[in-house]
């Protein structure tokens, strides 16, 4: 899966500075272990939100390469009908219940999924995905507020990578130790290597079982770093140049590598087979999106309401 | 522009004259060319003419009232642009100042639309609301003014209207009818004449192979009485009367639109002072065959000094006539009908009587001179006079 | 597509007079009742308190915690949290106290709300509805008696329900609850307490169909919610001086009955729209424009707006009452329109 993203993501970025790809593009690379590793403890039909780096988490929980390719496409083929683009990939068929263009927004849809759940009397856990540019917004608070009060199966995952946007983590936080605020919620809390794709998973399987049990929400702090700028189009100048080769060093894809071969789980050769695989697999993905169909115009004005004839009315306008 | 309606002289004698009656009311329409006032003078009645197109603005002498010669008696007040076309010399070429455009009256949209229904000129509709703005009330308000509507639009929407521009003579024609109307002060004189002896004289003649039409003997009689009355076989020229020795009449001879792009032409008989009645007959005949067949010559149409107009054949009973300019009169002639007249003793017999009624320029003659004229000419056709030739 | 305007007729229904309060709290208990998804979310609606405005009374007791449930005071999250249960099968009736607090939750409703069903390609359905209260009128000032309408008749995503009568608001709620769309229901704190007859059965009101409240020939008027008491009460008073005036309520801002409106105006010629809300770009700017637009040729003057002045709420109730419109400001706006000085 890793291996996937990386590719997905490597891809992306060179098909949009080769102009191919319209809107922005917020890449995740470095960060895959953090996606991998949690979605790989959650069940399939356990919720999902993301954020706009949703790449990876949204590849991680289940939506199809293909479909997410032709996406930031922009044609008809893509997991949004090319209604939403990079920031907004979605497939609730998997339980995701979207990437999320603004900051900290998915949380409390996912506290809901997790209320419903509870409601319904299911054991679904869901679980909300949130940079630590999200820690000074309100819905962090409320969400980690509500979910205590009412001990939710929600499962809080702060994909720390240091810097929100061009700020960076001391001058956007007054948080000095998020694990033990997180503890002042009431709200079991541990911190992880976020490149450790084995202690990323391990924790979130923890916590997924103590929601399940009805045991209530844990705040998961996952310590990663994004290899790229904030978007593409980033000048890089927010970040010492010693830092980014520091923590590029400590790629998640090397060190797991590392770490299979090592413990034998699998061969070097087994290992390329997989990446070959994946690469085709890539490969075909960008081929099929890029002879994909684009959407008609009119669908611009559809797919807005369930009530098609009510949806008409609102929509129509004066426009002849 | 204002234009006064004066007191006429209606014949030499005349020093004053009385208002019978007002033909048109205040505010009325009034055209040019249509009787406005009835007048008496010491002599006859006589029905005077405006000689202006636009509303009666004021009367100033009601009926009933006796005045001098030349006063006014009322103004007729006419629209800037409606003076007569016979005034205007050439058609002016205007500068070639950028052309201003007449700002659209203020009208809300249902009051535009609604005028548009129903065919009003919003520039005569006047606005209640703020600014003079028309608004629906207002066209409702003209549209209940207004004289009967006319067919909705919609519902003829699908039949065009004919569209025939008039040919070339038609609108020579036209333009002369015009200034004849607008510019020569008509006056009009009506008289009946009994026609049993004529008709019975005329009826004796053809029982002896002389084919003799109607309007035959009243060309005679009218050739008779022009030489009586000279001012009558005038014509005008530039403000200046031209008497004429010889008495050259005009008969309009109806044509079929399809032969001819007038549907009137008006052959003349030249030198009707030198001929027979039945000379006058034989040319009157030989003259309508070629203009039907379309052989008239330029000689046959000039130099007309009157004409005589006949509608008899049609039943009209009587008409007036417009004049012929250069001409000053012209002789409108009706159908023949018969009457029940009573004797001395009350007993009841018929007459067989003709109405004929003359248009003469008021500018070349007058009322008795012109009554007197038709007095030679129904004495001529009741006496018989005609047929001493 | 021409929808008819069916104004209510009370003649041929069991029912009795209800107040606007109970009518919605109905609405909520026959649903509840009727489908085990539905459930209610939002601030103080469970027994004892039943609500601020007292609209949840007696529902919880009935239908235990689990159906309705007291939130803490983080409107973004009730409303994001309502949006979460509506993706995963439940239908929320989330409750915002007061509709100026929807400002706390704009993101929730415009960015998340709204817009997910679009985003993701129509993947998602949102049956959810968003209940509150605006409006002026008992002196609770600037920041508690806003009417936002027009903010959110903005939103390209939600319909937008906004009932004058108990009738109205209960056939409405209850065709909101049962839509698969997001809704925001707008009720008014002032007519809480006014009364209304409401039937006995079950029925619904459909959206995008007005009601006409009051038929006339010369002048027609438009109004939503408390509007609506108030141009019925201009209409009775201009009848007294022969003016014959047609009162319009739309009952649906969000798909709007546009053709019963233009209906009106191609008979009356003169239109008069008047809304709580603040006048400049407000929801009756949307209406003039629409009908200026669609029946240019049929005003016979410009169309009148009666509507709050550009400020805020004061506190002071003589103040207040200026500030919003009036009876009377109606009636000048009539009269205006027909050129009657």
């Amino acid at each position: 899966m890793m291996t996937r993203i990386r590719l997905f993501e490597r891809a992306a970025y060179e098909l949009y500075t080769a102009g191919k790809l319209p809107g922005f593009l917020h890449l995740s690379i470095g960060q895959e272990a953090v996606s991998t590793g949690a979605c790989a403890a959650l069940r399939h039909d356990d919720y999902m939100a993301s954020t706009h780096r949703g790449h990876g988490d949204t590849l991680a929980k289940g939506v199809s390469v293909e479909s997410a390719m032709a996406e930031l496409f922009g044609r008809v083929t893509g997991a949004c009908r090319a209604k939403g683009g990079s920031m907004h990939i979605a497939d609730f068929s998997q339980g995701i219940l979207g990437a999320n263009g603004i900051i900290a927004a998915g949380i409390p849809i996912a506290v809901g999924a997790a209320l419903s759940a509870r409601l319904r009397k299911t054991d679904q856990v869901a679980l909300a995905f949130f940079g630590d540019g999200a820690t000074g917004s309100g819905p962090l608070h409320e969400g980690m507020n509500m979910s205590m009060l009412w001990r939710l199966p929600m499962i809080f995952v702060r994909q720390n990578n240091r810097y929100a946007e061009s700020t960076p983590l001391a001058e956007h936080t007054g948080i000095v130790d998020i694990v033990q605020w997180a503890c002042g919620y009431g709200m079991p809390a541990v911190r992880v290597d976020g490149n450790n794709v084995t202690e990323v998973y391990a924790a979130v399987a923890m916590a997924a079982d103590r929601a399940r049990a009805g045991e209530g929400p844990t705040f998961i702090e996952c310590e990663t770093y994004r290899h790229y700028g904030h978007n593409i189009g980033d000048p890089g100048t927010a970040r010492p140049k010693d830092e980014v080769d520091d923590w590029k060093a400590r790629d998640p894809l090397q060190s797991h590598r590392t770490r299979i071969l090592e413990s034998g789980l699998a061969t070097e050769t087994e290992l390329s087979a997989i990446e070959a695989e994946e690469r085709a697999k890539l490969d075909a993905a960008i081929a099929a999106a890029e002879a994909a169909p684009k959407p008609d115009l009119h669908e611009a004005l559809e797919g807005l309401y369930v009530d098609e004839a009510l949806g008409r009315m609102a929509i129509q306008g004066v426009r002849s | 522009m204002r234009v006064e309606v004066v007191m006429p002289r209606m014949g030499q004698g005349m020093e004053e004259g009385t208002i019978l009656n007002w033909l048109k009311a205040t505010g009325e329409v009034v055209n040019a060319g249509e009787p406005l006032i009835e007048i008496e003078s010491d002599k006859a009645m006589v029905e005077v003419e405006a000689f202006a197109t636009g509303r009666l603005l004021e009367i100033l002498i009601p009926a009933g009232k006796t005045t001098a010669i030349g006063s006014v008696l009322g103004i007729i007040e006419t629209e800037a642009s409606a003076t007569a076309p016979a005034s205007v010399p050439a058609p002016r070429v205007e500068p070639s100042a950028p052309r201003r455009r007449r700002p659209s009256p203020l009208a809300s949209p249902v009051a535009r639309k609604m005028a548009q229904q129903h065919n009003l000129d919003l520039t005569r509709v006047a606005g209640s609301a703020p600014g003079g703005m028309i608004v629906k009330r207002d066209i409702l308000a003209a549209i209940a003014a207004a004289p009967p509507p006319l067919p909705p639009r919609a519902a003829t929407a699908e039949q065009p209207v004919q569209r025939v521009p008039l040919s070339r003579q038609r609108q020579i024609a036209a333009e002369r009818m015009t200034a004849s109307k607008t510019t020569i002060p008509h006056f009009y004189l009506t008289l009946d004449v009994e026609m049993t002896r004529a008709l019975d004289l005329r009826e004796s003649l053809r029982q002896r192979g002389h084919a003799i039409s109607v309007n035959d003997l009243i060309l005679k009689a009218t050739a008779l009485a022009l030489q009586e009355y000279p001012a009558l076989n005038a014509t005008c020229d530039n403000g200046a009367l031209v008497g004429h020795e010889s008495v050259n009449l005009a008969l309009a001879v109806a044509m079929g639109e399809r032969t001819h792009p007038t549907g009137l032409v008006t052959p003349v008989i030249h030198h009707c002072e030198n001929l027979s009645l039945r000379q006058i007959a034989a040319k009157a005949a030989a003259i309508s065959v070629r203009a039907r067949e379309g052989k008239l010559t330029p000689d046959d149409l000039a130099s007309a000094t009157f004409t005589v107009s006949n509608l008899g054949m049609y039943g009209i009973r009587q008409f007036q006539a417009i004049i012929n300019p250069p001409q000053v009169a012209i002789l409108a002639v009706g159908a023949i009908h018969r009457i029940a007249a009573f004797d001395e003793q009350d007993r009841a017999r018929p007459l067989r009587q003709l109405t004929l009624t003359l248009s003469a320029d008021h500018r070349a003659t007058d009322g008795a001179e012109a009554a007197g004229f038709l007095g030679v000419l129904q004495a001529a056709l009741h006496d018989g006079f005609v047929l001493a030739e | 597509m021409t929808l008819a305007a069916q104004s209510v007729t009370t003649t041929a229904r069991d029912g009795r007079e209800v107040t606007y309060r109970d009518a919605i709290r109905d609405a909520m208990v026959e649903e509840l009742e009727r489908d085990p998804s539905v459930f209610l979310i939002g601030e103080d609606l469970r027994d004892p308190w039943g609500g601020a405005y007292k609209t949840t009374v007696n529902v919880s007791a009935v239908f235990g915690n689990d159906r309705v449930i007291n939130t803490p005071i983080a409107e973004e999250s009730i409303v994001g949290a309502a949006l979460g249960a509506a993706l995963s099968g439940l239908r929320p009736v989330a409750e915002l106290q007061y509709l100026d607090f929807v400002m706390r939750a704009m993101d929730a409703v415009v960015n998340q709300v709204a817009k997910v069903r679009y985003m993701s390609g129509g993947q998602a359905k949102v049956p959810l509805v968003i209940r509150a209260q605006g409006g002026g009128g008992r002196s609770s000032a600037a920041q508690h008696g806003n009417s936002l309408e027009a903010w959110l008749c903005h939103v390209p995503g939600l319909f937008i329900a906004h009932p004058a009568t108990p009738y109205d608001a209960k056939g409405l709620l209850k065709t909101a609850i049962r839509l698969d769309d997001p809704v925001f229901f707008i009720e008014h704190k002032m007519l809480y307490m006014t009364k209304g007859f409401v039937p006995e059965d079950d029925y619904t009101i459909p959206f995008g169909v007005a009601d006409i409240k009051r038929r006339g020939t010369d002048v027609t008027i438009v109004a939503n919610s408390r509007m609506v008491l108030y141009a019925l009460d201009a209409a009775e008073t201009l009848a007294t001086e022969g003016i014959s005036a047609e009162v319009i309520d739309p009952r649906t801002l969000v798909p709007l009955d546009e053709a019963t409106i233009l209906e009106s105006v191609a008979k009356t010629n003169h239109l008069v729209v008047v809304n709580e809300g603040v006048e400049r770009c407000g929801w009756a700017a949307e209406v003039a424009a629409m009908v200026q637009k669609r029946a240019f040729s049929d005003l016979d003057a410009p169309i009148e707006r009666v509507c709050t002045r550009n400020v805020p709420l004061p506190f002071q109730p003589d103040l207040e009452n200026y500030v919003l419109p009036s009876v009377d400001d109606i009636i000048a706006a009539v009269k205006t329109s027909l050129y009657i000085s």
